[in-house]
């Protein structure tokens, strides 16, 4: 996908053949949205061998010799018995991580092009999240919003909290106006435990908008990462004739010629995805702009990957804030998986 | 090629808007749903370079289409059959009458006439006949049938303006039915030999004023194929207020007895017996003008109003009001109504009476008893007029050389009556026939009986009848005493006589208590030369007379002294005695008003003086008399060398300016024209031609057809370019 490259410079190096990934659209028509995203972890899993990140389990990291004031349950009682020397097994961080998944529902996610739209890309690609953490015994959450907050399912590692998201996922929605100050203000009320706030949205509003929201959010010292699901024609405008465009959510019409304004749009949506960057990343925020026909699996490493940097990041951006001392990259509290 | 309804074409116009559609960039009827138009901005449609224009046959077949419908509407013919039908269509015979009379005088008329006669003309066809015709008092022939028909097709238009250019209003009286009859007439003689069913038309242009007598067209039959339009003129002025002198009481008392022998009554004299006192004019106000105010004022001679006469009144509008002007100044010759907008019939003229000074002879001899002659009871009866003087003279019969004796010859002029007592000489006859060859009237009153004899033994009754021969040259007459019983009464009187008409009146024509204690009776051989106005009731003959030259003689069979009659005695005796002289008076036209646009025919003037010039025309009066063409004073000059002048005034009913209804015209069976039967000015006739030309060729409806058929062909080919699509689809 030519038109994907310049976004998907993270993994640029994997290629872009998509002949190796699922393909989406036979994804997209499988009607169960668990299946869907057991077949992209699953898919994700047996091509790890092939990433360059290793290790996302729960698993040894050292052995120390035991101290003073160390707790003696953590006292490695085997070695001991092998070494007759008190050692102290420490663990990658096995503490339940929270993640909130914020779905955007609005009518302007049912915009496709590519024989399914962005909201079940969007969908799809929650559910994989979710699937994925879960399946990390982390704890996730789920909120759906259009020009307010429709559901919320509070993050917990339990059992059937899959099924919960899948199925909140899967319900229908009216679908409104995109507004994302609003929710984004709910859940920042919402979400007290620090959380990795997953917001999956086209984020069609202005950039400008969002700053004080994001950084509310920041403040309250949750990871944040932008996912943002387009079509690929909304990306460049691709359309051979000249059409009356309809917006999806005003019901507004307007006669376009696509040879007369394509670069115009292009360059409009440039600037507003440059804008949008430069609010989100002085925020230590990703964002990650995912065209529906991207690889899902792909779309879950870049969640990984971001949340991988993001954790590197959250010290800089945490001292910014205030917070770097307190969300420090403490082994217990986070710091890189690979 | 010609269109009924040209405007329509520009229908046609409507081509430009499939030319305009087809230019423009098609509106996409796809719609596309999109997340967002934030980064879109809106491309309107734009017009096409003309290369760009795909649907040629499309455009063409939908300009046809619409270009067949305008031009469908537009309603197309032929025109070259409509100008063959113009061309043998026969004409109408026209006749242009236009009212010339006084009222016709006021402001704004003559040009309004101008416009309605030219439009009028305008109107009409290249193969009509026009006539112009104008009248007043008398029908004028300015354009007449019979030459307008010899005017070739294509000049009658112009020969008829350039007549209607030299009609002038004049100052006489309108007379609308008798010159609507006249022109009949001329219409219908000059076309005898055509076909009498040709169309005519009479347009009369007039201002419709009341003063328009229409008693012309009584009892004419109006023939079907002839008809009336009016076109009515207006003045720029409404309404108008006229003065008109009237007689005192006492003169409508005499008026009554001043008939005309062939009993109409005699020309109205007010300024006459006007002449003494004050003087009464009544002041008109007709309703629709606009003043109320006026004054009256004497006028000189030319025309100055004379200081200190004026007296103001007031008229309401719709009303007459009787104002009493003193006794003109001398000098004045005309009054005026000062204040009214409406001038032409604001000063009126009179001619000051001149005194005269008559005589009244009596032929009789001296008698010892006074009461029984003539003279006594005749110089007593009042023959003084306001401007007659009358002295009574007394000639003797039998004394020649005498300041007594008759004169030789007696003036007729100044000695307009003659009366006769029984006596006379022979000699005396001789001068007396003289007398009355030229002009002079002799009562011959037969006071004597005829069987008493004169002074040579000759009956009395002998004398009277050879007199009577002498004067007249008839049979012998022979006359008798009457045998009388007691008395005999007049019988058989003649009140159509100018001597007993005064008496006509059922009051005054009780002859009963006239008795006749005597008379003579008359055996006339010839009655038919006599008059005889009254008989006794034996039949005999008792008031007879016969002109002799240029006199009268008239006879009384009987005296009116008391031996003889109870006539002197009667309250008749006065009045007939008056008429005898009334009657023997010279004709003077002397303080007569006249009015404008009538006949002067007395032949005793010579010359006469038109008033505003210094023309002094001769007189040489055809039968029909001269025209007073202009109000004024005209000075005239009789045969005997004396002058005379006579006031010309507007006509009193040209005054009276109020616009006749036309139903009037259609009561007394006139075809009047209406809308619906107005002729068709040729613009219309063509229309009319064209209109009829046009459905006969229908071509709008092949115009139709056409358009259909392009609608079918659009059709089809929309239905082609629409399943190519979906094909390509």
């Amino acid at each position: 996908m030519p038109s994907l490259t310049s976004r998907a410079e993270p993994h640029e190096s994997q290629g872009t053949d998509t002949h190796r990934w699922i393909d989406l659209k036979t994804l997209m028509a499988i009607q169960d949205l668990q299946w869907r995203a057991k077949t992209v972890v699953d898919g994700f899993q047996t091509g790890l061998h092939r990433s360059p990140l290793h290790g996302f389990s729960v698993e040894f990291s050292e052995y120390r010799p035991f101290s003073m004031g160390d707790d003696p349950r953590n006292i490695d009682w085997k070695l001991y018995a092998r070494s007759d020397r008190y050692y102290i097994k420490k663990f990658e961080d096995e503490t339940n991580r929270r993640c909130y998944l914020v779905v955007d529902q609005s009518r302007s996610m049912n915009y496709g092009s590519v024989g399914y739209s962005k909201l079940d890309y969007a969908r799809t690609l929650s559910a994989t999240i979710a699937f994925q953490l879960i399946r990390q015994r982390d704890a996730v959450g789920l909120i759906t919003f259009d020009a307010v907050v429709a559901d919320l399912l509070t993050a917990r590692y339990r059992t059937g909290q899959l099924k919960r998201i899948l199925s909140m996922l899967e319900r229908p929605t009216s679908g409104e106006a995109t507004d994302l100050v609003s929710p984004l203000r709910q859940v920042s009320d919402l979400v007290r435990h620090r959380s990795l706030v997953t917001i999956v949205s086209d984020f069609l509003v202005s950039p400008e908008e969002l700053q004080t929201p994001l950084a509310f959010l920041r403040a309250r010292k949750h990871e944040v990462v932008l996912m943002r699901v387009l079509d690929p024609r909304e990306i460049d405008f691709q359309h051979p004739n000249p059409v009356m465009v309809r917006d999806l959510e005003s019901g507004q019409e307007r006669f376009v010629d696509p040879t007369l304004v394509r670069e115009s749009y292009r360059k409009r949506f440039e600037e507003h995805e440059a804008r949008l960057k430069a609010i989100a990343e002085p925020l230590g925020i990703a964002v990650v702009q995912l065209p529906t026909d991207y690889p899902l699996e792909l779309a879950l490493h870049e969640f990984l990957s971001q949340r991988e940097r993001g954790l590197t990041t959250r010290q800089a951006v945490g001292d910014r804030y205030g917070t770097g001392a307190h969300s420090g990259g403490t082994p217990g509290q986070g710091g890189s998986r690979g | 090629m010609n269109f009924l309804a040209p405007l329509y074409a520009l229908g046609a116009l409507a081509i430009l808007g499939p030319i305009v559609l087809h230019l423009v960039r098609k509106r996409p009827s796809e719609v596309l749903d999109f997340s967002s138009l934030m980064f879109l901005d809106a491309a309107p449609p734009k017009l096409t370079s003309r290369s760009h224009i795909e649907q040629w046959l499309l455009l063409a077949c939908r300009t046809l289409l619409i270009g067949s419908i305008a031009f469908a509407f537009a309603r197309p013919y032929l025109n070259s059959a409509i100008q063959h039908a113009a061309s043998s269509r026969r004409g109408v015979h026209r006749l242009l009458l236009i009212d010339t009379s006084a009222s016709m005088q006021r402001p704004g008329i003559r040009d309004s006439v101008g416009d309605v006669t030219r439009k009028w003309i305008d109107e009409a066809s290249a193969g009509d006949t026009l006539a112009v015709y104008s009248f007043s008092n008398q029908l004028v022939s300015h354009l007449s049938v019979r030459d307008s028909l010899n005017v070739p097709i294509g000049g009658r238009s112009p020969t008829a303006l350039a007549a209607v250019e030299k009609v002038a209003p004049d100052w006489g009286i309108g007379n609308v039915g008798q010159a609507l009859a006249s022109s009949l007439d001329a219409l219908q003689i000059d076309y005898a030999n055509g076909e009498r069913n040709e169309e005519m038309e009479i347009a009369l242009v007039t201002d419709l004023a009341t003063g328009n007598s229409l008693d012309g067209m009584v009892g004419i039959e109006w023939p079907s194929h002839a008809r009336l339009r009016v076109l009515a003129v207006k003045p720029t002025t409404l309404g108008n207020a006229y003065a008109t002198l009237l007689p005192t009481e006492q003169d409508v008392e005499s008026t009554n007895s001043d008939r005309e022998p062939d009993g109409g009554l005699v020309r109205s004299n007010p300024v006459q017996q006007g002449a003494k006192g004050s003087w009464r004019v009544r002041v008109t106000n007709e309703a629709g003008g606009s003043h109320e105010v006026f004054t009256l004022q004497w006028l000189d001679a030319k025309g100055i109003p004379i200081e200190g006469s004026a007296v103001p009144c007031r008229v309401p509008l719709g009303t007459s009001t009787v104002v009493r002007l003193q006794e003109p100044p001398s000098g004045a010759t005309a009054y005026e109504l000062f204040g009214d907008a409406t001038v032409f019939d604001n000063r009126r003229f009179f001619v000051p009476p001149a005194q005269r000074s008559m005589s009244v002879a009596c032929v009789e001899a001296d008698i010892a008893d006074p009461e029984n002659s003539l003279r006594f009871f005749a110089e007593h009866v009042p023959l003084d007029e306001e401007t007659l003087h009358v002295d009574w003279l007394h000639w003797k019969p039998g004394s020649p050389g005498s300041k007594e004796s008759l004169p030789s010859p007696i003036e007729a002029a100044k000695i307009p009556l003659v009366l006769v007592g029984h006596e006379l000489t022979d000699e005396e006859v001789v001068a007396l026939k003289l007398y009355l060859t030229s002009g002079g009237n002799v009562l011959d009153v037969w006071d004597r009986s005829a069987e008493e004899t004169d002074a040579s033994g000759k009956k009395w009754g002998l004398r009277y009848a050879e007199r009577l021969q002498a004067w007249t040259g008839f049979d012998a007459a022979t006359v008798t005493e009457s045998k009388v019983d007691q008395y005999r009464l007049l019988a058989s009187v003649d009140l159509k006589s100018p001597l007993f008409a005064p008496f006509a009146d059922a009051k005054f024509n009780d002859f009963s208590k006239i008795r006749f204690w005597k008379h003579r009776q008359v055996s006339l051989r010839q009655e038919e030369p006599w008059t005889i106005s009254a008989r006794f009731d034996s039949g005999s003959p008792a008031i007879f007379s016969t002109t002799v030259g240029s006199g009268t003689l008239t006879i009384l069979a009987a005296g009116w002294q008391p031996n003889e009659s109870q006539l002197a005695l009667s309250s008749k005796f006065v009045p007939m005695l008056s008429q005898w002289f009334a009657l023997a008076l010279p004709k003077t036209n002397e303080g007569v008003v006249w009015e404008s646009g009538e006949r002067f025919d007395d032949s005793r003037f010579e010359k006469m003086l038109i008033p505003g010039t210094s023309i002094a025309r001769d007189l040489d009066l055809p039968q029909a008399g001269w025209k007073l063409s202009v109000p004024g004073i005209y000075s005239g000059t009789l045969s005997n060398g004396t002058s005379q002048s006579l006031a010309i005034n507007v006509p009193l009913a040209e005054s009276k300016t109020q616009v006749i209804d036309l139903e009037e015209f259609s009561r007394l069976g006139v075809r009047m024209e209406t809308a619906a039967k107005r002729p068709e000015s040729e613009q219309v006739l063509r229309q009319l031609q064209a209109t009829e030309l046009e459905s006969r060729q229908g071509g709008w409806w092949w115009l139709l057809v056409a358009a259909l058929a392009f609608v079918a062909i659009e059709s089809l080919l929309c239905v082609k370019q629409s399943l190519i699509g979906t094909n390509a689809k």
